[in-house]
């Protein structure tokens, strides 16, 4: 199972799904938020279909995939897994996405920067989920356990 | 091929993710705090942990950047090629004590520590559509 703290961030933190070229070249995009299903080790994250292609692309030639999860308080887990396929996002999965992106829009727009263009990045909804089988997960945050695997 | 408008965005006031990918293909996605300039086709990045992403660049030099402008949040994505480290000199310097500024400023003085700048040949950079 995946372990609570990792779900924690995984749920509640912010994203960045990594893929790979066959050609070696790698690609992100922003998460909008996730689902899982802690029991089969495995995880949804939302992102926009529109910045998706290379990753799509990416997933579909040899499906492996990266996940940084992360705090604001810096701490971080990496995941590494299969991609299992794309679908479309409930309407409770959009809700929790629309919570977290607030959350992000207030706290980064309390530092100082401007809500409207904040809103470029986090105001706009996910409308595809990326599933990920989990088959490693790493500690990311950065200190003298970074890179340690956590058994799960 | 770094314009300005690039320069904007890495200033160190929003953080830039970093993505490698090992030699079989496995990726890893993390987060940096900084992205130096160095010239119109050069950036550098901070070497500070014996990291999968050094591991990952020993083996496979590409990688793949995204950087934030955190006035318009225009984001824009960079390939990038490793060419070489610095150990020494006023960019490693410079870096050094920004890194230290930063770590000060986020509780992390005992973390952080400059190991090399990482010099990275710019391939291509685009606009992200937000």
């Amino acid at each position: 199972m995946i372990p609570d703290r990792v779900l924690e961030v995984m749920l509640n933190g912010y994203g960045h799904f990594g893929s790979t070229s066959n050609n070696l070249i790698p690609a992100h995009i922003d998460t909008l938020g996730a689902s899982s299903n802690p029991e089969n080790d495995e995880a949804t994250f939302f992102v926009r279909k529109s910045l998706a292609e290379k990753t799509l692309i990416n997933l579909d030639s040899n499906g492996m995939a990266s996940i940084y999860l992360g705090l604001p308080s810096h701490e971080a887990y990496q995941i590494k897994g299969h991609f299992i396929g794309s679908r479309d996002l409930t309407a409770e999965e959009l809700e929790t996405s629309s919570k977290i992106r607030n959350y992000f829009v207030d706290m980064i727009s309390a530092m100082g920067l401007p809500r409207e263009n904040i809103e470029k990045l986090y105001g706009v909804a996910p409308d595809i989920g990326l599933t990920v089988k989990i088959e490693n997960i790493y500690i990311q945050t950065p200190g003298p356990e970074a890179g340690t695997k956590l058994e799960f | 091929m770094i314009q300005e408008k690039h320069q904007f965005a890495m200033n160190g006031m929003y953080p830039s993710t970093f993505s490698t990918c090992s030699k079989e293909g496995i990726p890893n996605t993390t987060v940096i705090s900084q992205v130096w300039y160095v010239d119109e086709e050069h950036i550098a990045l901070s070497f500070q942990f014996f990291s999968k992403t050094r591991r990952n660049i020993s083996e496979n030099p590409l990688g793949y950047l995204s950087i934030i402008n955190p006035m318009t949040m225009d984001m824009y994505g960079l390939e990038i090629e490793f060419v070489r480290s610095e150990t020494e000199g006023d960019l490693f310097d410079d870096m050094d004590m920004k890194l230290q500024a930063i770590a000060s400023m986020s509780g992390m003085e005992d973390v952080f520590e400059l190991k090399a700048a990482d010099i990275y040949k710019v391939q291509n950079i685009k606009d992200i559509n937000l």
